[in-house]
């Protein structure tokens, strides 16, 4: 055992680590700017949008203000008759009105509809609502027991926060798996030399992309569908819309995945630098591509970073056909599949445009 | 292009890498059909001018003619004419002999599938056709690397340093091949910093920092310098240029 050996060893780490500013920038400041990410996301007040319609009679006042006082709540009045489409929109997660008292039953009915594709704040709202009703019912008197009704826009109680995550969390695996295999190998192509000999063959650098996307774009695709039988088969998680829509979603974003993990490969110099744009890449998109905060709940700025990051509109996507039953017809469905081929097509480009620079 | 006096033509070619010069206003004619030799020491400049001729990098100055096509401008055309053999053996490592020259060939649109068995046997690696490349020597890896880049039936053969790290007798073997492709009418550039090699050159071009201190036959090179061996003429050359730069 010498210590001198040993210490030889350490001041050669430090000497290479020193010269390495890419692996001291990660270990230094993507740490505490994921941190700092994650602590503001955490802390975002948080409180969950409910509609109620009110014409300004006494009982839909009251019920208002009882739903104002409870925490947690953010009360949105709105016109009768307008709560439905709001409800659609996603701009609230749950509506109260006024059910009609059936004759000759007495007091007031309030009708609570659950937009139902986040349980957790549907259980939120089903803990709260009810309550803070059934006080400002009270508080009418006249002596009829409160009454209120729950039905779900979509989903129900039978949904759980798995059936809520799957849909985001089957798209990022696939994407984060197939991102890291590309990108590793396709460096290899570069340390091993193989690269130099395909530039100087006729081998186009578009070729050359289109055959890593052909080539890892199967696995890719087969991954995607294992992935998908899996949680569907094996987890049981719930869901609604066209389980070919839902591949299709995934096919695009996992060949996306194998565009940018040959353009982002590029930028590196040897595997361990691979490995560093998986932080870079996953962080950003795990914090903001709405797998865990709605990209609505988001404040503007970090709405706007989600926007341009394509893990938002395969979660969105998917959220759309397995929780709320979209299918091709319908336009947000029909605009992020259309966003996930440009970004795909984009990623494709670039590294073929910049692949004749690395390989000098 | 099958009249061409000269396989590789270059006029005034220079290429800088950031403060370093590479090559240095590289005037060179290689006639077709004969095995030229660039030696020189590390860093004087030849794996700049054999991936200038093979596309790979483009010239800050001057122009390069490769079997009568401009590398820059018909890149395009060149490729399929000239094959190119790396100092590293750029071969993949998790494919068996024979998918790594069957790849190869397909690259070059080779459809015919006799050609990978033949180069095989020209390497004589037909009995290995089926080890992972992985498993193979080093000197078997060099063997595989020049078959991968004579499966095209290349006009212009660009070898880097072939035989860097191989035995002197599968040495002698590739030297025996190189001249088997000249009397079929294919042109070798092979760099190389050993003298011993430079012998079997029909001419050879001295670089020492990107500059061509001389050119000839490896007679007329010691002839001229009024020495006994190539590698004491060398020394004179470079003597000379330090002298009158």
């Amino acid at each position: 055992m010498s210590l001198r050996r040993g210490r030889a060893v350490a001041r050669r780490i430090i000497f290479q680590l020193r010269r390495d500013h890419r692996t001291l920038g990660l270990i230094f400041v993507v740490p505490l700017a994921v941190l700092a990410l994650l602590g503001y996301l955490v802390r975002l007040p948080s409180s969950v949008a409910i509609g109620i319609e009110t014409s300004g009679s006494p009982p839909e006042e009251t019920a208002a203000q009882a739903l104002e006082s409870a925490p947690g709540l953010r009360v949105v009045r709105l016109a009768p008759g307008a709560g439905e489409a709001e409800l659609q929109a996603g701009g609230i997660a749950g509506l109260v009105k006024r059910a009609p008292t059936p004759s000759g039953a007495a007091g007031v009915i309030f009708e609570l509809t659950v937009e139902g594709s986040d349980p957790s704040k549907s259980a939120l709202l089903l803990s709260r609502v009810p309550a803070a009703l059934a006080r400002s019912l009270a508080q009418l008197g006249g002596g009829a027991a409160p009454q209120v009704s729950v039905r779900y826009l979509y989903g129900g109680p039978q949904f759980d926060p798995l059936d809520y995550f799957a849909p985001a969390l089957v798209p990022t695996f696939a994407f984060l798996f197939v991102f890291l295999l590309t990108s590793v190998s396709f460096l290899r192509e570069r340390t091993q030399g193989t690269l130099e000999r395909l530039m100087a063959s006729p081998l186009s650098r578009l070729e050359l992309v289109l055959g890593y996307m052909g080539g890892f774009g199967l696995f890719a695709v087969v991954q995607s569908a294992v992935i998908l039988l899996f949680a569907v088969f094996v987890l049981r998680i719930h869901y609604v819309g066209n389980l070919g829509i839902v591949f299709l979603v995934q096919a695009i974003l996992t060949v996306l995945a194998v565009n940018l993990g040959v353009l982002l490969s590029g930028f590196a110099r040897n595997e361990f630098q691979a490995v560093q744009f998986m932080p870079m890449v996953v962080f950003p998109q795990a914090l903001l591509a709405g797998v865990f905060w709605p990209v609505n709940d988001l404040p503007v700025v970090l709405r706007l970073v989600a926007q341009a990051l394509p893990l938002t509109y395969a979660n969105e996507a998917l959220r759309e056909v397995m929780i709320r039953g979209a299918g091709l017809q319908s336009t947000a469905v029909l605009r992020d599949l259309l966003v996930l081929t440009a970004f795909a097509g984009l990623f494709l480009a670039l590294a073929a445009m910049t692949l004749r620079r690395r390989a000098g | 292009m099958e009249d061409e006096a000269y396989a590789v033509e270059t006029d005034g070619l220079a290429k800088r890498f950031g403060l370093v010069v590479a090559l240095d206003r590289l005037t060179l004619r290689v006639p077709a059909g004969i095995t030229y030799g660039l030696l020189g020491p590390n860093g004087s400049g030849k794996t700049t001018l054999i991936r200038l001729l093979a596309g790979l990098l483009r010239a800050d100055a001057g122009s390069a003619r490769v079997l009568g096509h401009d590398v820059t401008l018909s890149a395009e055309k060149t490729r399929h004419v000239v094959g190119y053999m790396t100092q590293a053996d750029a071969l993949y490592g998790d494919l068996t002999v024979q998918e790594n020259v069957a790849f190869f060939a397909d690259i070059f649109g080779v459809s015919d599938g006799r050609r990978v068995r033949e180069v095989l046997h020209i390497v004589d690696l037909a009995d290995r056709a089926d080890s992972l490349v992985h498993t193979l020597s080093g000197g078997m890896r060099r063997r595989l690397s020049l078959a991968t880049a004579l499966v095209h039936r290349p006009r212009l053969l660009l070898l880097d340093e072939p035989t860097v790290g191989v035995d002197p007798q599968l040495r002698a073997a590739f030297w025996r091949h190189f001249h088997e492709l000249n009397r079929e009418g294919v042109t070798i550039i092979v760099s190389s910093h050993v003298m011993d090699e430079a012998e079997r050159c029909d001419r050879l071009g001295l670089l020492r920092e990107g500059r061509l201190l001389a050119e000839g036959t490896a007679d007329e090179l010691r002839r001229r310098a009024g020495r006994v061996t190539l590698e004491e003429a060398f020394l004179a050359y470079a003597e000379a240029s330090n002298v009158a730069p």
